[in-house]
């Protein structure tokens, strides 16, 4: 994928910059947006051309998203202007935004489940014949703009039916459908599966030589290198690069977004596998047909699929939030198919949930009170009547400091915090002690490059001290640079355990899809 | 910014407060009436004498025990809507238990009968706790129901196999041996149990804050999936509160028994509507064990000075009634006021 970015999109501008624009589609001049004391977005200019595809990129909490809402009208800024084709505008709303030819994709669908593709996207602008909703024409006029842009969807299809895919490309038609010719489509891809994210770039290509203009805002900068003619990194709310992607490479964004090195290939060193600290012996669960697994000290196991295989049963039969059918699991040697979570975590047990405010944190809840979870009666196991106040407040602070959790108030509830800092409290809990297993269930979906880099060195850590690491995770680079070994769920069935030092892309994409080949 | 969390929790039933009774002024404006005649009526009725502040406290004691009760079961995200029920338990109970016991040294029966009321009122309590851990039937509606089986099963008991064949024409138990009276304080008609109000909320705070039981309590109300994933074991935790809220909703009934009425009486807990009003009090200090019993207080206050009001203007005594429904009005939009409020500390703050 790296590299093809290139030579796609038709005339631009020979040079990066702004300078040599001659009248930019869209120009934002000095836009500020203050909330409280936190500039989100301090003095940006920002020039989109038409026909491009442009990748707005940056760490959580950069101020990306905030200055896409202030040019899509949900949110007002403090200071600066906007000019579109040339004449200044004032973007008050967003129904302003709308009439202006400006449409943002929202990462939530806003969409009427009961109704069909067609009818959601002509709601409110039916074509009428006569008195009555001129059905076939609503449909005609769905089918052939979606033909003209390859964006395959069935008209009669009822939403509530479709997959996140599908309702994403349904989200886009509707603003097609309305007339956007500025479409700005905010971390699209945190819920596509790669053949999915390769439509949707795919479908935005079409979008771009048809002369729309795209923003693409996304943290994950392979995608961002390879859609994208110019790129835009926001640090602190400020401009740090203005690049082509045909010149840059990922290294050079990710110290523009970051400030400073990422070693986005890490550092692996071999280590001896000890005894066995997960074994699941023929576990049958709803979802999970026979599955035969052991992870061993001191190695990562990598579990890859797609979307929906398995993996999420995989993990919760280990948690003991899934009860097995059939079969055993063992963690460090003890038998704990009947155990609860309690006595699992006794056993040695620490996991990463793969949704971290459904369970790996109370939002609610301080920032204190969710980093002592699970040891607020002092050593995992125990049964006492008071908490153990010196020790949590001993165990918080170094919690806070090791893992770099930056809150100004251990008080303040855990749902003020970024994604990034938020899965720093759950990485902190799991891994700051020495447990013997380590379940890790997506543990970087959803954050940014530096809080990826510090989780994804922080289970290193536990291998090489000896934990073993089963490590669940629908990013297949993060899979393949950090693992041991890999398997491949399919259909609730391991269809695939290969060494990573012998793992052959193409032979990991078919079993992953689940093509039956000569294992 | 902690200062700001804690003024926005105090700030939100002072504002539904207000609001509420704004609405009250406007009432009795429409009705003829000046407000500050009703409210100035009001406040000397509840506080204006030590004698009305004593009839205060009084009425205050089973609303603030019984709303700490609700706090406590919303604290861990149980909706206990059967206090009624069970402060009828512990009233009932207690009386029987206070007739029964032989005569004891002093303290002794008092507090044998008082255990035998929160008895009464947690294994009242028990039951829907059971389903709604084993079945998933929804412990606001059994609890709820219970009520009505609770008020009809004392009115039986006192109507026939436990009536006090002495007191005429009335359905009520016989009159519990002086003994077992909760001690009066000096020469006011207070009672010892107007103490717990001093006490209760500080024990429960304080077990909420710095007990496993209580934390984990406390992460099971703010996210149960979390709290179970954390090996805390939720089935236990709800069951345990619902029997704490419901021993505290019977020892409302016991100390009403003995410190005021000193025998059940049909009709005691049910016509006052004292465990609706500790319900209000917990909703409005959203569950904070401390505001709880200072809302009680309030509303028990509200309540006895709207008797003064009625005696001493023309104003009638539903305008209390309906002070009370704006206040539960305001409150049931609190999380938009809470968003405001919090927003604005955040932009002066920098949250």
């Amino acid at each position: 994928m790296p590299g093809s970015g290139a030579g796609r999109s038709p005339a631009l501008p020979s040079a990066a910059g702004t300078a040599d624009v001659a009248v930019p589609v869209v120009a934002m001049r000095g836009i500020v947006k203050r909330y409280g004391r936190l500039t989100a977005v301090d003095d940006v200019d920002l020039e989109l051309a038409g026909s491009e595809i442009h990748g707005l990129v940056g760490e959580n909490g950069a101020g990306k998203t905030t200055l896409m809402q202030v040019l899509a009208g949900v949110t007002l800024p403090d200071a600066g202007r906007i000019s579109i084709d040339g004449r200044e505008v004032a973007i008050g709303s967003v129904s302003a935004a709308n009439t202006l030819g400006i449409s943002m994709v929202h990462q939530h669908f806003m969409l009427v489940p009961s109704l069909t593709v067609a009818e959601n996207l002509t709601l409110g602008q039916e074509p009428r014949n006569g008195f009555l909703v001129d059905r076939a024409a609503a449909r005609r006029a769905v089918v052939d703009l979606a033909d003209r842009f390859g964006l395959g969807v069935d008209p009669d299809a009822r939403v509530r039916d479709l997959g996140v895919g599908a309702l994403q490309r349904v989200e886009i038609l509707r603003a097609l459908f309305r007339g956007a010719a500025i479409l700005i489509l905010d971390e699209p891809t945190a819920i596509l599966s790669p053949p999915e994210a390769e439509g949707l770039f795919r479908v935005l290509r079409e979008l771009a030589a048809a002369g729309r203009t795209i923003v693409l805002v996304s943290h994950r900068l392979e995608e961002i290198l390879a859609s994208a003619t110019r790129i835009t990194v926001l640090r602190d709310g400020r401009v740090t690069a203005r690049l082509r992607s045909a010149e840059t490479n990922a290294a050079e964004l990710a110290r523009a977004m970051v400030g400073r090195d990422v070693a986005l290939a890490l550092d692996r060193p071999p280590t001896t596998t000890g005894r066995s600290v997960l074994t699941l012996d023929g576990v049958r669960a709803p979802g999970l047909h026979r599955i035969d697994l052991e992870v061993r000290a001191g190695e990562i196991v990598g579990v890859a699929g797609v979307a929906g295989n398995g993996q999420a049963e995989l993990a919760e039969v280990v948690a003991g939030l899934l009860r097995p059918t059939a079969g055993t699991v063992r963690i460090d040697g003890r038998d704990v198919t009947n155990a609860t979570t309690a006595e699992r975590r006794a056993a040695g047990l620490a996991y990463i949930p793969d949704d971290r405010f459904r369970r790996g944190l109370a939002g609610d809840a301080s920032v204190r009170d969710n980093l002592i979870m699970g040891r607020h009666a002092g050593k995992a196991g125990a049964r006492r009547v008071l908490l153990d106040r010196e020790g949590a407040a001993r165990r918080v602070e170094r919690l806070v400091a090791s893992f770099r959790i930056r809150t100004a108030d251990l008080g303040a509830p855990a749902r003020t915090l970024s994604g990034g800092n938020a899965q720093r409290i759950v990485v902190a809990r799991e891994l700051a002690d020495p447990h013997p297993l380590v379940v890790a269930a997506q543990p970087t979906r959803g954050i940014d490059v530096a809080a990826s880099e510090f989780v994804r060195r922080a289970l290193l850590d536990r291998r090489a001290t000896g934990s073993g690491v089963l490590l669940i995770s629908a990013d297949l680079d993060e899979v393949r640079s950090l693992s041991d070994r890999i398997v491949v769920l399919h259909g609730g069935r391991i269809v695939s355990e290969t060494p990573a030092s012998q793992v052959d892309l193409v032979r990991l994409g078919l079993d992953m899809a689940g093509v039956a080949g000569g294992r | 910014m902690p200062f700001g969390r804690i003024a926005v929790g105090v700030a939100v039933p002072a504002i539904a407060i207000a609001l509420a009774l704004a609405l009250g002024a406007v009432i009795v404006i429409v009705a003829g009436d000046s407000p500050l005649d009703a409210y100035g009526a009001l406040v000397h009725g509840a506080v204006g004498t030590p004698s009305n502040i004593a009839a205060t406290f009084i009425r205050s004691t089973p609303i603030a025990i019984t709303g700490l009760g609700v706090a406590i079961a919303f604290k861990g995200g149980a909706f206990n809507l059967g206090g009624e029920g069970q402060m009828i338990a512990g009233a009932l109970v207690g009386a029987v238990a206070a007739n029964a016991l032989p005569a004891l040294p002093a303290p002794l029966g008092t507090l044998l009968a008082i255990a035998a009321g929160c008895l009464a009122g947690a294994l009242w309590a028990f039951g829907p706790a059971l389903l709604e851990i084993r079945l998933g039937v929804p412990m606001l509606i059994t609890t709820l129901l219970l009520n009505y089986v609770a008020a009809l099963l004392a009115a039986w008991v006192v109507t026939y196999p436990l009536r006090d064949l002495a007191g005429g024409g009335v359905a009520q138990t016989a009159m519990v041996p002086e003994a077992t009276w909760l001690p009066a304080i000096g020469a006011t008609r207070l009672n010892a149990g107007v103490v717990l109000l001093a006490v209760l909320p500080f024990i429960a705070a304080w077990a909420l804050r710095r007990t496993v039981a209580g934390y984990e309590l406390r992460m099971v109300g703010a996210n149960r999936e979390f709290a179970e994933y954390g090996g805390v074991d939720a089935a236990r935790s709800i069951v345990g509160a619902t029997l704490v809220s419901g021993a505290l909703c019977g020892l409302a009934g016991v100390v009403l028994v003995l410190g005021v009425n000193h025998r059940y009486i049909d009709g005691l807990v049910t016509s006052a509507g004292f465990a609706w009003s500790g319900f209000i009090a917990a909703v409005l200090a959203l569950a904070s064990p401390i505001l709880t019993v200072v809302a009680g207080v309030f509303l028990g206050a509200l309540q006895v000075g709207g008797l003064g009001m009625t005696r001493a203007t023309s104003v009638p005594l539903q305008l209390v009634d309906i002070v009370q429904a704006a206040i539960i009005l305001v409150v049931a939009v609190r999380a938009g006021i809470q968003a405001a409020l919090l927003k604005r500390a955040g932009g002066r703050g920098g949250a």
